[in-house]
């Protein structure tokens, strides 16, 4: 019994091992659809990272903008508060000296209480302002004993230590941490204020003696001196520090302020560029589980290649700060791809006619030749150079990051574009036996008439003179969904753009 | 190591780069190369056609899948059919539980010589008679006869025992023996009848 059954396990390894048999067809069929379903599997969870990746940065730069928007807006009404009280401050005292007799002690005690004025914590805009024209005038009365002895070291603000008044002292005086060149700049204001004879509170009605004007100019901070220093730099950052013909108000005499509007001088940084880019396109196609069998996608792949592209328009820039600014613009774009000669038949269209279907990536399109007006279904065509190009209208919003050394700057780009269709067009040569003709379809079936697309890409720029620089930008720009719907195959185009563009200051 | 093995190799090497770079044709060409003796191999382990072109396209989905775990270190082929066993495993895991569910009788077994029953039966005869087994046996039998498993790692493999497993093959033999002997006895009676 043990080698009968010992002889049928031989038996059976001698009969069917190796034994090889042909599976149907339908088994590599099923097989090549399960894989394409992993690969649209695999390319979704690329896609759905790549949108969640867009969304955030998206989120992130719309959070910033508003935080920067507000910063500045902030700091431009605080500022613009200040002057006001200053404004407000500076007739009423001027114009009621009686108010604020100086003690027959004279300036030495006031100045000392301005000293002790200054050390208060927190003392009120209108108080500071009181005390700097009070502080002005005691300290203007020493000046006339200053001129007398130019060694006189009690003349400057009670300060024992304090070296002679000019162009240093006036250095000393100002607020600790303020920058060195914005100190030489209040300098060389102050001197300008001070031989032109303009002074805050050189008013009509008021008759304070030329020498304690030209003191006051000397030795008093303007009012702007009392703001932090790095606020006003931020408002000015855009003048030239060097000409005071350029600074903000706060910084010019008090003259040229009284009968001008206040203006604030925090001047938004717009940047506009014109760019022209030829485009290397490229598209990914992803077969849609629509009951169509076998997969398209590959067979157009493999028969439709990137023609000649190309995108035009205006950009936008908006600078925050010297790294981060903000782009949009608009473009108009021309994305253009040639299939190889194919066969077409006669399908129904959506109007139930029958005509000649040409399968593109980007959708279908419907054709009746002259020499064949009454096809049936199934009958077929030859097409050869067929080309479909589509042209969008896009509005990007990005995000650069600047490194700028000199004249040359660097930048990252990163961002998303809303793109709107323009246009579709499939253009071929049809033929049949001896018959040609050329044909050009304006509609395009399945094509979506909005899509998203990302960005991203790295540019320079070189400034060629004054405001003007040339720019060179090479972006990708991908479709981050599908541009057409209802299609067997859906399209994600993208585009490589080397963009050249000039660029100028608003 | 021969030329043409080199180049064998060399050419099969070349063809799941291929395939790891996700070439369709390629993946059809490894297809086409592996198929029969894979569908060979699954028609065992299932009862009919169908079946076992569902564990050989399930076999092959995961061959692609996990070609980038093949380290070209030991027989292609061999990695392949695994696969395809383990997926055939993976298919009856799903039903009942596996035990012996048939008392055999072995009397009235007449014993043939091995190449007299070859020469009557053809491996399609063979065949059915393996993929008539309950699954349970079958599986074990192709395991043990075919796959060349110890009962241990049979017993593992199906999460059975070993004592299972013996009964589960002995009975399968069983089963095929007499299978044999009435495919026999019908060959006998037509060759006596023609």
């Amino acid at each position: 019994m043990d080698k009968n059954l010992q002889n049928i396990e031989d038996l059976f390894r001698k009969g069917l091992e190796g034994n090889e048999e042909l599976p149907s067809e339908e088994v590599w069929n099923r097989v090549d659809q399960s894989l394409e379903k992993v690969n649209n599997l695999k390319f979704r969870k690329k896609y759905y990272s790549l949108r969640w990746a867009t969304a955030l940065l998206a989120v992130g730069l719309a959070a910033m903008t508003i935080y920067l928007f507000r910063n500045e807006s902030k700091k431009q009404n605080a500022a613009k508060a200040r002057i006001e009280n200053l404004v407000t401050s500076e007739p009423s005292s001027a114009k009621n000296p009686s108010e604020n007799p100086p003690t027959p002690s004279g300036g030495t005690q006031e100045t000392s209480g301005h000293k002790l004025q200054r050390e208060k914590s927190l003392p009120t805009e209108k108080q500071k302002a009181e005390n700097q024209i009070e502080t002005g005038k005691s300290d203007s009365r020493q000046l006339n004993k200053a001129k007398n002895n130019l060694n006189s070291e009690t003349a400057i603000v009670a300060d024992k230590t304090a070296p002679p008044v000019n162009e240093k002292t006036t250095e000393l005086q100002q607020p600790k941490g303020r920058p060195k060149f914005f100190n030489k700049n209040i300098t060389q204001l102050d001197n300008k204020r001070g031989s032109s004879g303009l002074s805050l509170i050189d008013k009509p009605g008021s008759t304070p003696s030329e020498s304690v004007s030209q003191f006051e100019n000397q030795l008093l901070p303007p009012p702007s001196v009392t703001f932090d220093a790095h606020e006003l730099l931020s408002l000015n950052r855009n003048q030239d520090l060097k000409d005071p013909s350029t600074l903000s108000p706060y910084l010019s005499p008090a003259k040229t302020m009284k009968q001008t509007p206040i203006h604030i001088s925090a001047r938004p940084r717009f940047y506009a560029t014109v760019f022209y880019s030829p485009n290397i396109p490229f598209s990914h196609l992803r077969d849609e589980d629509h009951g169509y069998g076998n997969p398209f996608s590959r067979e157009l792949e493999k028969n439709e290649k990137g023609s000649y592209s190309y995108s035009f328009g205006v950009g936008l820039e908006y600078r925050m700060n010297n790294e981060w600014s903000l782009q949009t613009g608009l473009n108009l774009s021309s994305i253009k791809m040639h299939l190889e000669p194919e066969k077409i038949f006669a399908e129904r269209d959506n109007q139930g006619s029958v005509k000649y279907q040409i399968n593109t990536s980007s959708g279908k399109g419907y054709t009746l030749p002259s020499f064949s007006t009454n096809p049936q279904i199934g009958d077929s065509l030859f097409t050869k150079n067929i080309n479909h190009s589509l042209q969008y209208t896009g509005i990007p919003v990005a995000a650069k990051f600047y490194i700028t050394n000199k004249r040359l700057s660097v930048n990252v780009l990163a961002g998303v574009s809303t793109n709107i269709l323009s246009h579709g067009k499939i253009s071929t040569d049809v033929n049949k036996g001896n018959e040609t003709e050329h044909e050009n379809i304006h509609e395009i079936h399945g094509l979506k008439p909005l899509y998203f697309s990302g960005l991203a890409g790295f540019g320079l720029s070189y400034n060629i003179f004054g405001n003007y620089s040339l720019t060179f930008s090479p972006t990708i720009n991908f479709a981050i969904e599908p541009i057409n719907k209802d299609v067997p195959v859906n399209s994600y185009p993208g585009t490589v753009d080397f963009r050249f563009g000039l660029k100028t200051e608003l | 190591m021969d030329i043409n093995e080199t180049e064998h190799l060399e050419a099969t090497r070349q063809l799941i780069k291929s395939c790891l770079a996700e070439e369709r044709h390629a993946q059809r060409n490894l297809y086409e190369l592996y198929a029969p003796k894979m569908f060979g191999v699954c028609l065992r382990y299932a009862k009919n056609r169908e079946e076992a072109e569902d564990i050989m396209q399930e076999g092959f989905v995961q061959v692609f899948k996990s070609l980038h775990n093949f380290k070209f270190s030991g027989s292609f082929e061999g990695w392949i059919r695994k696969i395809m066993v383990f997926c055939a495993i993976a298919k009856y895991r799903g039903r009942s539980k596996l035990h012996s569910v048939l008392s055999i009788e072995s009397d009235n077994i007449i014993p043939y010589e091995n190449e007299d029953i070859l020469s009557r039966l053809g491996k399609k005869e063979l065949l059915q008679m393996v993929q008539d087994l309950p699954p349970a046996y079958r599986l074990v039998f192709n395991l043990y006869v075919f796959e060349g498993l110890k009962h241990r790692e049979i017993a593992q493999q199906l999460d059975i025992s070993e004592g299972t497993s013996k009964s589960n093959l002995h009975d399968a033999k069983l089963i095929l023996q007499r299978a044999v002997t009435n495919s026999m006895k019908i060959a006998n009676q037509k060759s006596t009848n023609g």
